[in-house]
Formats: C-alpha cells, structure tokens, sequence
C-alpha cells in the first residue's frame, strides 16, 4: 500500500469526523431530517473504490463515527459493516456517478444503519443485558426521513463529495 | 489479493458480524472495543464542534436552583418522621436516603444515614407512621435494611377491632406485589402468623414487640408504629390472616428514619447524600456535542481506565440533571441525556417555593421537543399525584426533581419545570403511561460534571 493512500486513508477519516460533528450541530435545527453526512461521504468514496476496499472502509468508517453513535462497539461494528456493503452492493446495479445512483445509494446505506442500531438495540433489551430499548413507531418515520435527506444530499452535494480533495488515492474504480 | 477480493467471503464476514451483535457476546465486544480504541483519539479532531454547540446554551439561574434543591432535599428528609404525635415522643430519629436495592434481594435496602454513629444494627426502621424493617447490617459505610416483606422478617404485632385484641406476628409476604384496580397504586399484604384469637378478622395493626422476647431492646421503639389492616384471605381450604400495608414499597422509599438509641443525633433530620458536596462531583470532558441519530440524545464523554465511569451515575450541569451514564467501551462512556428513550430516573414533584412534594416514581425520556423542552414519560399512578399537586395550588409552578434511591444519583437534582399549559394527560402505548413536558435546555457541554458515591475516588 502506498503512502499516498494511507495518507487519504487518514484524509478520509478527518472528513468523516468533521462531517459526524456537522451531523450533530445540524440535528439541533433538522431533528429526524438531518442527513447522515458522514455515511453519504462512505457512500461517496465506496462508489470510486474497489470489493476489498470494504475492508479498510468498515473500520475506519466506524472509527469516525463512534464518538458520535449511542451504539454498542459490536453494534455499531456491524451496522457500519452492513451499510458498507449494501452501498456496494447497490453501486453493483445502478450507475454510482448518476443522481439516482448515489441518492439510492446514499438512502438504504443510512437506512440499513439506522435500523440495524435500532432493531439490535431492542433485541439485545428485550434479552435483559441492560440495553435500553428505544423501538418505536417515531424511529421508523426517522428511519424514512434521515434517508430521503440523506438521498437528496447525496443527490446534490454527490459530486462534490466523491471530489473531494486529499482523497485521490483513494479514487481506484473508473467510472 | 483474490481473497479479499471474495463477494462470499464479504458476506460471510458480514453475516457473522452481525449474527454475534444481536446478543451482548463479550467476547466480541471487547474485540470490537479494541477495534474502536482510536476514535477516543481521534475525537479530539471534531472538538471545534463541541465548542460551537456550548456557546449556543444558556446559564441556569444558579441561586434559585441551589435553594429548591435544599428545600426538596430537606422536605424528603423530614417527610419520614410520623404524622401521630405519640409516635414521636420520646423517641431519637436518624434519616437515612436509599441508596439501592440489594442485587438479587429486593427486600434489603443499603442505605446512607445522616449520622452513622448514631445507628446500631436491629435498631427498627419506619416511614412516617408505618414501620417498614429493621437495620440488618452494614457494608462499605452502607447499612442494610431489612423490609418487613422479607421472606423471614418477623415483628410482633396486635390487632384492634373495636373491643377485640389479636397478638400476632407479621413478617413475609402473603400476596404479592399487585396493582389496584383504577389507580394502579401497588398492593401488598403482609403474611400474619399465629394470630392469638381467629375471630378478629379486621382491624388496626401495630407493632406491640417486647424487650423480653426479641433480644434486642431497641426493637421495642416501634411499639405503636403502624403495619397496616387485618384482613382474612381464603386460598382453598384455608383461612389466612393478612396485613394490608398502606406504604408504596416499590417507588416510595427514597427516605427512611432509624429509631435510634436515645443519645441525640448529631445531624438529626438532612439528606445523607449531600449534592452540593464539590468533591462528591468530577469533571467530564465531553468529545461530541450529541449524536448522529436524531432519535436519541446521548453524548460522549472521555472515560477513566483505572477507575471506568459508573453505569447510572449522574451527569449535572451545576444542580441541573442533564442525564445518567449509560454504558463505557473503547475509554468512551455514553451518557443518556434527558429527552433520551434510555434515560430513567426516580422523581418527585415539588410546587415551586414549598416543601410540598409528590414521589412520581419513575420516569422516562421520551424526546427532545425543542430546545427548551423534553418530553417525559410517567406511570399511571405518578401521573395521578402529580394532578393531585398541581390541583393543590394550580398556579404554582411545579419543578420535577430526582428522588435519590439508586445508585449514582442523589435527591434534589433538578430534571426541570413542569409546563402546565401543554402538560397533558393523553395515554401513549399501552394505555397505562402518561406524558408532560418538562423545560430543560439543550445541555452545555463543555461544563459536565459526574456523581461519585463516597466510596469511590475522582478519576
């Protein structure tokens, strides 16, 4: 691995902690439609990288985002894991460089995340290990809501993010 | 290369991944925490933000704040001692604030006392005119009660019925823990034995314990401290003797008072817990401003590895609760903040200004409203006696304080103030909760402190 690619590794993960901490400042004011910037940027830059890109992706992308998620380590792990790989997965069928690609993209990504924090966190309540179970019908409406944000920023802001600068190294996958 | 390379492989990993989060597997969690040992570094880059989101709060109007506090405090304090003036004659009380339940033993309590000098262990214990147990023993500067529902508690007692007398002991539950009917207040009636005489089947019962007989001469300051009503319950066949008490063992013990040896108390009638004790209190240092799901309202603050944050404990802002520690991972700690679905705390309401309070029992974040309101969640029955205050003096304002009585949280912090305009009794999920909303302000960050019990060092 080259260091230029460490270097947007690290690039990268600066990004994401920046947009984490919008995500917060903007949830004041947006409330359940503030866009999941920091997974619209991983949607971002997975739409330009490689299959086992997904393995650096995973851990750096939760890395970023755990001093601002309420989950578990092991959920937020895995909730990262899975809406990684469904953004692959959907940039496999639809053309990732287009609107609807990323805003599609960008949709069940933040939505797989955000019902996977919620669905493991009422399952793990409902199994008594001191977990707080916080399912209910409002978390559905944010899961619809954070993602049709997150899709329309991704949509409109899309470019700009898979241009971002300091991360070229990361760029691997022509259009 | 073509290794990593594998779709299946991907999936595989994936599908474990996820199959051992549902379940806390720690095996897997301390991995995962090792994973994420570098965001409490790295966190350190998004600071800037956490600055921004101080700067847009508020100070709290300290003075006021400081007075409520001691006055709750001093009406929780107080509220124990008996309402009957023979009850109090001649007899020294030491007030002591629930600290816990014992773990797997929910009839002993560890409590702290006012004065622990005073307190000798079968000494017994009441709440106002009841008698609730007896000081079984002590632990880490705790002592434990032992509640009259015990399995193998046992007081002498007599009951009066017009003309007829019945000597009896009482001690173990006859019944459980169940609800009335309507108000959802929780019954329990209390297993008799050996009444003296079968036919007294109603009736006032007391303590009547003798110095000969219980071994412990400080027994016998109980006497005339009430157990509750006889009644006869037929299971079968039999006829069973059962005393109905009239205290609310699950959410009404925030306070008890040990009948002490007749040598004055030193400290007399205060809250043990002393929040305004600056160095019960430790600085926390925040590293986000919130968090990225708009449907929780937690915060990130740096954890201690030697000495780890404890689950429950308060975070305040002054005398402000903003919210409890939840959990700790990878030298990070979540606290759960007020408008939180994890937050819960016991509380009591107060009318602004008086020492008239109402113990609401539990309650719980529903959600931040705005920025100056969260929406809290209370039972049935808290929900019934908080009206029951408000119709007292339907002007005042009304502050919702924590109660005391766990772990990590000491009474008089205050939760906010009741907003009786929008305060509404509509029924959530469930039909048997209700809802009000409490002004509390976006917390500032920057200026977080944590309880630490007096057995535990600041980190």
């Amino acid at each position: 691995m080259s260091g230029a690619r460490i270097l947007s590794m690290l690039v990268y993960m600066v990004f994401l902690l920046w947009c984490a901490g919008l995500e917060t400042l903007l949830g004041d004011t947006l409330g359940a439609w503030t866009p999941a910037l920091s997974l619209v940027l991983a949607c971002a830059v997975i739409a330009r990288a490689e299959d086992e890109d997904l393995w650096w992706l995973v851990p750096l992308t939760a890395i970023a985002r755990a001093p601002f998620a309420p989950d578990e380590p092991s959920v937020l792990v895995g909730g990262t894991f899975l809406a990684l790989w469904v953004a692959l997965l959907v940039r496999r069928v639809l053309d990732a460089a287009g609107v609807l690609g990323r805003a599609t993209t960008a949709f069940v990504c933040v939505a797989s995340a955000l019902l996977w924090s919620t669905v493991s966190g009422a399952l793990r309540a409902a199994d008594g290990d001191g977990t707080a179970s916080v399912l209910s019908m409002g978390v559905y409406a944010t899961v619809v809501s954070a993602g049709l944000s997150s899709a329309l920023l991704a949509a409109v802001l899309g470019g700009v993010l898979q241009s971002l600068p300091g991360l070229a190294a990361l760029r691997r996958r022509a259009w | 290369m073509g290794v990593l390379r594998s779709r299946t492989l991907q999936l595989v990993l994936l599908l474990l991944c996820l199959a051992l989060s549902l379940r806390r597997v720690e095996g897997m969690e301390q991995a995962c925490a090792v994973l994420l040992t570098p965001a409490r570094y790295v966190a350190v880059l998004a600071q800037p933000f956490v600055w921004l989101r101080g700067r847009a709060v508020q100070a709290e109007d300290g003075a006021s704040l400081l007075q409520g506090s001691q006055r709750v405090r001093a009406a929780l304090a107080t509220a124990v001692l008996p309402l009957e003036p023979e009850l109090r004659a001649g007899r020294t009380f030491v007030a002591c604030e629930v600290v816990a339940r014992v773990e797997r033993a929910p009839d002993r309590l560890l409590v702290r006392a006012a004065d622990d000098l005073a307190v000798r262990v079968g000494d017994p214990v009441v709440l106002q005119n009841h008698y609730v147990g007896r000081v079984s023993g002590e632990r880490d500067g705790e002592w434990e009660i032992e509640l009259v529902t015990a399995r193998d508690h046992r007081v002498g007692a007599i009951a009066r019925h017009e003309d007829e007398i019945a000597r009896l002991v009482v001690g173990g539950l006859r019944r459980e823990l169940s609800r009335e009917r309507g108000t959802g207040a929780p019954a329990v009636v209390l297993a008799a034995h050996a009444p003296s005489d079968r036919r007294v089947r109603a009736g006032d019962v007391r303590v009547q314990e003798t110095p000969d007989a219980s071994g412990h001469a400080g027994r016998t300051r109980a006497n005339g401290y009430k157990l509750g009503e006889l009644e006869v319950l037929v299971e079968g066949a039999a006829v069973l003797h059962g005393v109905r008490t009239q205290v609310d063992w699950e959410h009404g013990l925030h306070h008890v008072a040990v009948l002490v040896d007749a040598a004055p108390a030193q400290r007399g009638m205060v809250s043990a817990r002393e929040p305004l004790d600056a160095q019960r209190w430790a600085a926390l240092m925040s590293l986000s401003a919130g968090n990225v799901w708009s449907h929780r309202e937690t915060l990130k603050v740096v954890d201690h590895p030697q000495r780890p944050l404890r689950t429950g404990a308060a975070v305040v802002n002054g005398l402000q609760l903003c919210g409890r520690v939840l959990a700790q991972s990878a030298g990070m700690a979540d606290v759960a903040l007020l408008g939180d679905p994890a937050f819960e705390v016991e509380a009591v309401a107060q009318l602004d200004g008086t020492s008239e309070v109402a113990a609401l029992g539990r309650v719980r974040g529903l959600g931040r409203v705005n920025d100056t309101e969260v929406s809290l969640e209370l039972s049935a029955l808290g929900m019934q006696r908080l009206q029951d205050l408000v119709q007292r003096a339907p002007r005042a304002q009304v502050v919702l304080w924590s109660a005391g009585s766990e772990r990590g949280v000491p009474a008089g912090l205050r939760l906010g103030l009741l907003q009786p305009a929008r305060s509404t009794s509509e029924a959530v999920a469930g039909g048997a909760a209700r809802t009000v909303l409490v002004g509390s302000s976006v917390v500032d960050v920057r200026r977080l402190s944590v309880w630490l019990e007096s057995n535990e060092e600041a980190p």
